[in-house]
C-alpha cells in the first residue's frame, strides 16, 4: 500500500529514520554479524589465538551429545508448554465466552499474569516447589505421599519450568482465543442448534474448525515464547539442571558463552538460533497473511 | 489581478498522457466549472492548479505569477475537499483557524476572521463542537468556512457536494452561489454532475478523456455542444442522436428515409449523426408532422412527460408538457424546427 | 448461548473461578509470605493465611535488601527498575513513530532499503545476540548505566509497523488539507498526525512498559554493580546459593514490589492494554 500524499524534502527523512537505523546497525546487524563470524573460527578464552575453522563449529554441535539433549530438552518443553497452555486457555475462553454476568471481571482476573516477569514467575514456583519449605512439595509429600525433589530428579525440574512458563502464558492465550470466539458469527451457531446440534457438537463442527487460524497463530507464537522468552524461569528456577535436565538452548548459548567461555560453539549455537527464528518468524507472517483473507 | 490561466497543461504518468494539453484563461472573480465523467481528469487538472500533482508540461498562472514550482501553500489558493478533510481533533474553530495560524496571524486578527466567517455559513453556534459531532452539511460548510477565512486568490472546489444527500445537495447549491455573490472570489470548481455545472458556472470546461472538449458558457454549450460527446452529456435527458448519410444534394438522410436540409457546408464528410434535444420534439397532427415514433413508455415528471418511443432501429425521448398521455403502442408524430438540428461527423464527433 | 442450560452455566462458572484461582494461587502465596517471619516462612507447612510482618519486611527490604543475598535497598533497584522501563517504552515509541513517518509520507532513495533493514530487527531477539552485543556494550564503555541498559532493546520492528499500518490508513485529503493550510511536514506530524495517534501510543506505552520493567537476561549481563540492578534480576540475586539461608520472606516482599508496578498497569490501563496486544501481533 503507498500513500498518495508526498511531502518533498531532501534530508528530513533521513534524519527520521536516522536513530532507528543506528541503534539497528549497531546493536542488531553488527554483533549478528559478529556471531556469524565468529561461528566460523575456533579461539580459546582470550583471543589470542584465532583460527578459522570454517563449518567445524556446526559439525562438533551437531555431533556433541549435550547439545543435542539440549535440543531435545527444548523441543520437549516446548511441546509441553505449547499444549497445557493452550489446552487450558482454550477452556478458560470458551467457559467466559459463554458466562453472560461477570465476564469482564474475569477477563481482567484472568489476564493479569501477563505483567508478571518471567523471573519471577520462575521465583514463584521455585518457591512453591521447594523440596525443604515449598507449600506444594509438601501437600504432595503428606497428601499424596510422592516426594517431590527437582533439585535431584530432572523429569520433575522440567516439569517446574513447565508450570512456571505455562502459568505465565495462559493469560495472553486466554486473550488472543476470547477474541476469536467473539469474532466467530452467532448466527451460525444459531442455525447449527436449530439444525438439532447440541453445544458439543456445535463446538467440534463449528466453533473449533473457525478457531483454528487463532490456535495455529497462537501455536507459532507459543513456540516462539518457549524457545526464546524463557530464559529468565529456567535461570530463576533452576539454573539449567540438575545435569542439564532443563538447559533448554537458549540457556545453553549463555552458559557455553558466559560461563564456559567457549565463543565459538557459542556463536555457533546463536547462529542455529537465529536460523530457527527466521524459521519461526517466516511461518507466521506467511500465516498472518493468510488469515488475513478468513 | 487574480484570473487563473491554463496554457498547454499537460499530464502524464510515465508513458501514459492523461491530460492533453488545455488551455483556459479564467477571468478574476470568474466561477469555472469542470465537469465530465469519471476518470476524463478533472480532478487531476484541479490538483494540478493546487499544487498537489506536478505538471508535466505547460504553465498554470495564478494572479499573474507562474506557480509550476510553488508549493501549494505559497499559491495563494485554499481547497474544499469531497471527504471535507476536517481534522478529526480539532473543534470548528481550530479547524478554520489552523491555516491561519501557522501563517502566523495576530490572534485577533483569526478571531476576526473566523467568527465572520462563521455568521456567513451560520455556523456560531457550532464553533466549539468537534466534526464527528456535526452532520454531512455542517462538515462541508466548515470545510468552506476554513477556505473563505483564508481570503485567498483562488477557491478550489473538489467535487464537495458529492457526499450528500439530493436534498441538502440543491440547498448547498444555491448557498455556494450566494456564497461567490457575496465574495466574487475566482473558483473553479470540479464535478461530475451536469446540474451542477449548469446551475453554477459562469463558463464551463467539458472534458473527456483528458480533452477539454469545450470551454464556453452554460447555455452556449448547450445550445450549441462542439462535439457529440457534449451533446450527450450536458442536458437531461441526453440529446437523441442518429446517424445519417449525405445525400448529393446537400441534404442528409436518415435510416427511415427522413431527410433534413443541412444548410451548411460539410466538406467532405460522409457519415453524420444528427441531433435533437428532447424538449426541440413538438407533438403535432399527422399532416404537419416530419416522423413518428412507436410509444414504448412513458415517465411522468409532474411537470413534464417524458416519452420514450423507437424511430426504426433508434430509442428516441421527447419531452412533452404536462397533461399529454399518448398510449403505449400508438404512433406519436412529431416535428421539430429545423434550427434546433445539430449536425456531428460520426468518426470524429467534432460539430458540423 | 443458544439454549438456556443452567447447569452448564454453573459449570462455566465453576471452571472460570476454578481458573482464577489457580492463576492467583501463586501470588497469594507469595503475598502471605511476605508477611511473615523467617521462622514462620521455613517452618513446613507456611500457614496459608497472611501474619502481622507486612510493614517491617517491606521497610526492611526497601531499605537495604536482604543480609545473606544482596544488599541491595529494593528502593533503589525499583528507581531502576522504573527508569529502565520508561526510557524504553518513551524511546521505542519515540524511535519507531519517527522512523513510521518517513517511510510513509516522504519517497527518498534507500526507502526500501531501510524498511527491510527494521524488518529485519524482528527476528533477532537479543537471546540469539547475546555474547557479541554484549561485546559492543563493554567495548562502547557502557556497562553499568542507563544506556547500556536500554539501547540495545531500544529499536523495535513491531512499534514501527504498528505506527506505519496506521499511518496507511490515515486519509490522504487530511494531509493534502493540511499542505494547502501551509503546513510542512514537521508541522503535519506535530500538529495532526500525532494527536490522531493517541490511543496507538498508549497502547504501546503499556505494552512496552511491561517489556522494559520485566527484562531479565540483558540486565543480567550489563550490571555488575548492586547500585544498577534492576528489581526483577535483585530478586535472583537474593536468593543465595550455597550454605547461606536465603531470607525468603525478604525475597518475596521485594517479588511483590517488583510485581505491583506492571500489574497495576495492566489493570488500570487494560483497554489499551489489549488493543495494544492485538495489535501488535498483527
Amino acid at each position: 500500500m503507498e500513500k498518495r500524499v508526498r511531502f518533498r524534502s531532501r534530508w528530513l527523512p533521513y534524519l527520521l529514520v536516522a536513530p532507528q537505523i543506528a541503534v539497528t546497525l549497531l546493536f542488531f546487524i553488527w554483533p549478528a554479524g559478529q556471531a556469524l563470524w565468529q561461528s566460523l573460527l575456533m579461539q580459546d578464552a582470550f583471543g589470542t589465538n584465532v583460527q578459522f575453522v570454517g563449518l567445524e563449529n556446526f559439525r562438533d554441535l551437531f555431533r556433541d551429545p549435550l547439545y543435542l539433549h539440549s535440543l531435545q530438552v527444548t523441543l520437549l518443553f516446548s511441546a509441553l508448554v505449547a499444549v497445557l497452555g493452550l489446552g487450558i486457555a482454550l477452556v478458560l475462553a470458551v467457559m467466559a465466552d459463554r458466562v453472560r454476568i461477570g465476564a469482564g471481571l474475569y477477563k481482567t482476573l484472568l489476564i493479569w499474569p501477563y505483567a508478571v516477569a518471567p523471573a519471577l514467575a520462575g521465583v514463584l514456583w521455585l518457591f512453591m516447589f521447594n523440596p525443604d519449605i515449598g507449600i506444594v512439595a509438601y501437600a504432595l509429600q503428606h497428601g499424596f505421599g510422592y516426594h517431590w525433589d527437582h533439585l535431584l530428579n530432572g523429569g520433575q525440574a522440567l516439569l517446574l519450568i513447565v508450570f512456571a512458563a505455562v502459568w505465565k502464558q495462559v493469560s495472553y492465550n486466554f486473550l488472543f482465543f476470547l477474541a476469536g470466539l467473539q469474532s466467530i458469527p452467532k448466527s451460525l451457531l444459531e442455525a447449527a442448534a436449530i439444525d438439532g446440534a447440541g453445544p458439543v457438537r456445535r463446538f467440534f463442527g463449528i466453533t473449533l474448525p473457525l478457531l483454528s487460524p487463532t490456535l495455529f497463530f497462537l501455536l507459532v507464537v507459543n513456540m516462539v515464547y518457549a524457545f526464546f522468552d524463557t530464559f529468565a524461569i529456567v535461570d530463576a528456577a533452576t539454573q539449567g539442571g540438575p545435569s542439564q535436565a532443563t538447559e533448554t538452548l537458549v540457556y545453553k548459548v549463555f552458559e557455553d558463552g558466559f560461563r564456559g567461555l567457549d565463543l565459538g560453539g557459542s556463536a555457533a549455537q546463536s547462529v542455529v538460533l537465529m536460523a530457527l527464528v527466521i524459521a519461526l518468524t517466516v511461518l507466521q507472517f506467511k500465516y498472518v497473511e493468510r488469515r488475513v483473507q478468513y | 489581478m487574480s484570473g487563473v490561466e491554463l496554457r498547454g497543461v499537460r499530464k502524464s504518468y510515465g508513458e501514459l498522457e492523461v491530460i492533453h494539453g488545455v488551455d483556459v484563461a479564467v477571468a478574476d472573480g470568474e466561477f469555472v466549472v469542470i465537469v465530465g465523467p469519471s476518470g476524463c481528469g478533472k480532478s487531476t487538472l484541479l490538483r494540478m492548479v493546487a499544487g498537489l500533482e506536478s505538471i508535466s508540461a505547460g504553465e498554470i498562472e495564478i494572479g499573474g505569477r507562474v506557480v509550476n514550482e510553488l508549493e501549494p501553500k505559497d499559491r495563494d489558493i485554499a481547497m474544499v475537499f469531497q471527504n471535507y478533510a476536517l481534522y478529526p481533533h480539532m473543534s470548528v474553530f481550530g479547524n478554520m483557524a489552523y491555516g491561519l495560524k501557522i501563517r502566523g496571524l495576530a490572534p485577533a486578527l483569526i478571531q476576526e476572521r473566523v467568527t465572520r466567517a462563521a455568521e456567513i455559513l451560520e455556523l456560531t453556534p457550532l464553533l466549539a463542537r468537534r466534526p464527528r459531532e456535526l452532520s454531512g452539511g455542517q462538515r462541508q460548510r466548515v470545510a468552506m468556512g476554513r477556505a473563505i477565512v483564508r481570503e485567498p486568490a483562488l477557491f478550489l472546489f473538489d467535487e464537495p457536494l458529492s457526499n450528500l444527500d439530493a436534498k441538502l445537495r440543491v440547498q448547498m447549491r444555491l448557498e455556494i452561489q450566494k456564497l461567490h455573490h457575496r465574495l466574487a472570489t475566482t473558483s473553479l470548481y470540479v464535478t461530475h454532475d451536469q446540474v451542477e455545472a449548469m446551475t453554477l458556472a459562469q463558463r464551463m470546461i467539458v472534458m473527456n478523456q483528458g480533452h477539454a472538449e469545450q470551454i464556453g458558457a452554460p447555455m452556449a454549450v448547450y445550445d450549441a455542444p462542439a462535439s457529440l460527446f457534449v451533446a450527450g452529456f450536458i442536458g437531461s435527458p441526453a440529446m437523441n442522436c442518429l446517424p445519417a448519410s449525405v445525400a448529393g444534394d446537400g441534404r442528409a438522410v436518415l435510416e427511415g428515409g427522413l431527410t433534413l436540409p443541412l444548410g451548411r457546408d460539410i466538406g467532405k464528410t460522409a457519415a453524420l449523426t444528427v441531433g435533437i434535444r428532447p424538449e426541440h420534439l413538438l407533438p403535432c397532427s399527422d399532416g404537419d408532422a416530419a416522423f413518428s415514433i412507436e410509444v414504448e413508455a412513458l415517465e411522468e415528471l409532474g411537470a413534464d412527460v417524458l416519452v420514450h418511443g423507437r424511430y426504426g432501429r433508434h430509442s428516441v425521448v421527447a419531452r412533452l408538457p404536462h397533461g399529454q398521455h399518448p398510449a403505449v403502442g400508438t404512433r406519436l408524430p412529431l416535428r421539430f424546427a429545423p434550427d434546433k438540428l445539430h449536425f456531428f461527423e460520426s468518426a470524429s464527433g467534432r460539430r458540423l | 448461548m443458544v439454549e438456556k442450560r443452567p447447569w452448564l452455566d454453573l459449570f462455566c462458572h465453576a471452571t472460570l473461578i476454578a481458573g482464577v484461582v489457580a492463576l492467583a494461587f501463586p501470588v497469594w502465596l507469595t503475598f502471605v509470605a511476605s508477611t511473615l517471619t523467617a521462622q514462620q516462612v521455613l517452618s513446613v507447612p507456611m500457614p496459608l493465611l497472611p501474619g502481622g510482618h507486612l510493614l517491617e519486611n517491606y521497610a526492611a527490604v526497601l531499605a537495604h535488601g536482604s543480609a545473606n543475598g544482596s544488599a541491595a535497598p529494593v528502593w533503589r533497584m525499583m528507581a531502576n527498575s522504573l527508569v529502565m522501563a520508561l526510557i524504553i517504552a518513551v524511546g521505542k515509541i519515540a524511535i519507531s513513530i519517527a522512523s513510521a513517518f518517513a517511510i510513509v509520507y516522504f519517497r527518498f532513495p534507500l526507502r526500501n532499503f531501510f524498511f527491510w533493514l527494521i524488518f529485519v530487527t524482528l527476528m533477532l531477539p537479543v537471546e540469539v545476540r547475546i555474547m557479541p552485543t554484549y561485546k559492543v556494550v563493554a567495548d562502547l564503555g557502557l556497562l553499568d548505566s542507563y544506556a547500556g541498559l536500554t539501547l540495545p532493546l531500544i529499536a523495535s520492528a513491531t512499534a514501527t509497523f504498528l505506527f506505519r499500518q496506521f499511518f496507511l490508513t490515515v486519509p490522504d485529503e487530511l494531509a493534502e488539507a493540511a499542505r494547502i493550510d501551509g503546513a510542512g511536514p514537521l508541522r503535519f506530524f506535530f500538529d495532526i498526525l500525532l494527536p490522531l495517534s493517541a490511543t496507538n501510543i498508549a497502547a504501546l506505552f503499556v505494552i512496552l512498559f511491561i517489556y522494559g520493567w520485566n527484562q531479565y537476561l540483558w540486565p543480567l549481563l550489563v550490571t555488575t554493580q548492586e547500585s544498577m540492578y534492576t528489581a526483577v534480576i535483585g530478586i535472583k540475586r537474593m536468593i543465595a546459593g550455597g550454605d547461606a539461608a536465603t531470607e525468603w520472606q525478604l525475597v518475596m516482599a521485594t517479588a511483590m514490589l517488583a510485581m505491583l508496578p506492571p500489574v497495576l498497569v495492566v489493570v488500570a490501563m487494560q483497554r489499551w492494554f489489549v488493543k495494544g496486544l492485538v495489535e501488535t501481533e498483527k
